[in-house]
């Protein structure tokens, strides 16, 4: 039996050393949260095949037969590689243009007048309009996806890291004034790292509204890319095609979601105390 | 011992807005401040004690009158200040949080020895390495003291640096304080609103009033060790405390009176 300690230090991890085998196996394997929530789209999934039409909801089968297919004679690498492209460019330039004007915000009131109202009409516009303009005024070209998907997402970062400045501890900002502390490296110190959870949700943010818009703009106004590639298969009437194309985009974000933002998370904050560690 | 502090006439108004008097934080306040002696100011809130220090430390100005904190070479004093809550930053481990306040023309090589000597002196030695969430309340405020003295202070101002932790705790800093403090002998002001712990640390006490006025300036002249236990120590303590709130009450009728007329 588990001690009545032990069970309060590891109550939200799920295993104590004292599990049988057959439970760790199940904790460590089916029930990773990553794993879960796979399992319980597949068998959503299933259940949703056997129960609708063919042509509402394809079977896995004939998905995987589809993917087989595209895999062979259509190069899915080329799109998804175009497609990520596309999307680091314009989460780059989002990035590069809202962290400053939330700055800028945060900075004065007579900034924060002006640049408040600009960044609500860019909030309040639909993305599908940003996607239109830039393929009007840059046709094909990679400044089309760029424009539009930093025009949605900068906003949204913008906003984030106005919170960011706001959050600043003022304790600790008068403890650098009682030590004398350069600007500097108050900024670099204490504004940064204080601010680095706002950068973190505004990064993400900013990478799901940036995909979003360049999806929505390679369906109707590119010629190559994931979006390209479902619009595609829309023409043909093939759903299971379609299928194929949306779990591979949804794949691919989800890895990089994992591999990115979660790795760098993990380093910056690992000042963090984790459960267990307190004393 | 020569004046480490002195403090002349001084007064401290806050303006709180348009067509109202400011109000009055510290008024006409003067005493001067012994080398190496260990003074606490005590008194109810708002009456003004924090920003004696904050205006000592030059992170607030004053109205009128004039301070300093004598000190050796050119330029400002040096101040060591420990806070209320500790104010380490919580991404930086224990040892960067030292190195981070390093004083811009200090060498860096000897400037890490103290930070070394002065983490062993408040007993953090072996943890360097730790961030501070992971320490307690009371290690956190130990390393908030180390920090403050590595800078090689000229004075080191104590704003109730353990009035946030449970009384074992406090009453052990308290005495490790006082140890350091009789090994480093540096000039200490500390602020608190508790007497009794006025009482064991101070050689001297100043009474400050909810009037912002100074109202005593009083010699401790009880033997030390001095503990919670020793009836002549706990003596002084309701003494004093009597005194204190006659005092308090005197101020109270003379801002009545003030008011009315």
């Amino acid at each position: 039996m588990p001690t009545q300690a032990n069970r309060v230090g590891h109550v939200s991890i799920g295993v104590q050393p004292e599990d049988p085998p057959w439970k760790r196996l199940l904790f460590k394997t089916v029930l990773q949260p990553k794993v879960a929530s796979v399992l319980v789209i597949v068998v959503c999934w299933l259940i949703a095949a056997a129960l609708l039409p063919q042509d509402v909801i394809p079977g896995p089968l004939d998905v995987l037969r589809e993917a087989k297919h595209i895999a062979i004679n259509d190069n899915p690498l080329q799109a998804i590689g175009i497609t990520m492209l596309r999307i680091l460019a314009a989460w780059a330039v989002a990035m590069a243009i809202g962290t400053p004007v939330g700055i800028l915000m945060a900075s004065g009131r007579v900034f924060n007048g002006v640049l408040r109202d600009l960044v609500l009409v860019f909030m309040a516009l639909p993305l599908v309009i940003w996607a239109l303009l830039a393929v009007l005024w840059f046709g094909g070209s990679l400044m089309a996806p760029i424009v539009a998907g930093a025009a949605v997402a900068f906003p949204f970062t913008a906003v984030n890291v106005y919170e960011g400045v706001a959050s600043v501890d003022r304790d600790m900002l008068r403890m650098a004034r009682v030590y004398r502390l350069p600007k500097l490296v108050v900024l670099r110190k204490i504004m940064m790292p204080s601010m680095m959870p706002f950068i973190f949700a505004s990064a993400r943010q900013a990478f799901a509204m940036v995909w979003k818009t360049i999806a929505i703009l390679e369906i109707f106004g590119a010629s190559s890319g994931m979006g390209w590639e479902i619009e595609g298969q829309y023409e043909r009437s093939s759903l299971a095609g379609v299928f194929v194309w949306i779990i591979t985009f949804a794949a691919v974000m989800m890895v990089f979601e994992l591999a990115v933002f979660s790795t760098f998370e993990k380093h910056t904050f690992r000042w963090r105390p984790k459960i267990g560690d307190l004393r | 011992m020569p004046d480490k502090i002195v403090i002349r006439h001084l007064t401290k108004h806050f303006p709180i807005g348009k067509g109202k008097p400011d109000k009055r934080v510290l008024e006409d306040v003067s005493f001067s401040v012994v080398e190496s002696s260990f003074t606490t100011i005590v008194g109810p809130s708002g009456c003004g004690k924090s920003t004696l220090l904050n205006i000592l430390a030059g992170t607030e100005p004053l109205t009128s009158g004039d301070i300093s904190i004598a000190h050796e070479g050119a330029g400002e004093a040096r101040v060591g200040y420990v806070f209320q809550a500790p104010r380490l930053l919580p991404w930086m481990t224990v040892m960067d949080n030292m190195l981070f306040v390093k004083p811009a023309d200090a060498d860096k090589v000897k400037y890490r020895a103290t930070a070394e000597h002065y983490l062993e002196v408040v007993g953090l030695q072996t943890e360097h390495k730790t961030y501070p969430l992971a320490l307690s309340g009371g290690m956190q405020q130990r390393a908030g003291i180390a920090r403050a003295l590595a800078i090689d202070p000229d004075v080191l101002l104590m704003d109730e640096p353990f009035s946030h932790l449970d009384e074992i705790t406090a009453e052990n800093l308290r005495s490790e304080l006082w140890r350091i403090w009789s090994e480093t002998q540096k000039t200490i002001l500390f602020v608190t609103h508790d007497l009794n712990e006025g009482i064991l640390l101070a050689d001297r006490i100043v009474v400050f009033g909810r009037n912002s006025k100074m109202l005593d300036d009083w010699t401790n002249e009880l033997p030390r060790p001095r503990e919670f236990t020793n009836p002549a120590v706990t003596k002084v303590m309701a003494d004093f405390t009597t005194h204190f709130f006659d005092l308090q009450a005197q101020a109270d009728r003379e801002m009545a009176e003030e008011a009315a007329a």
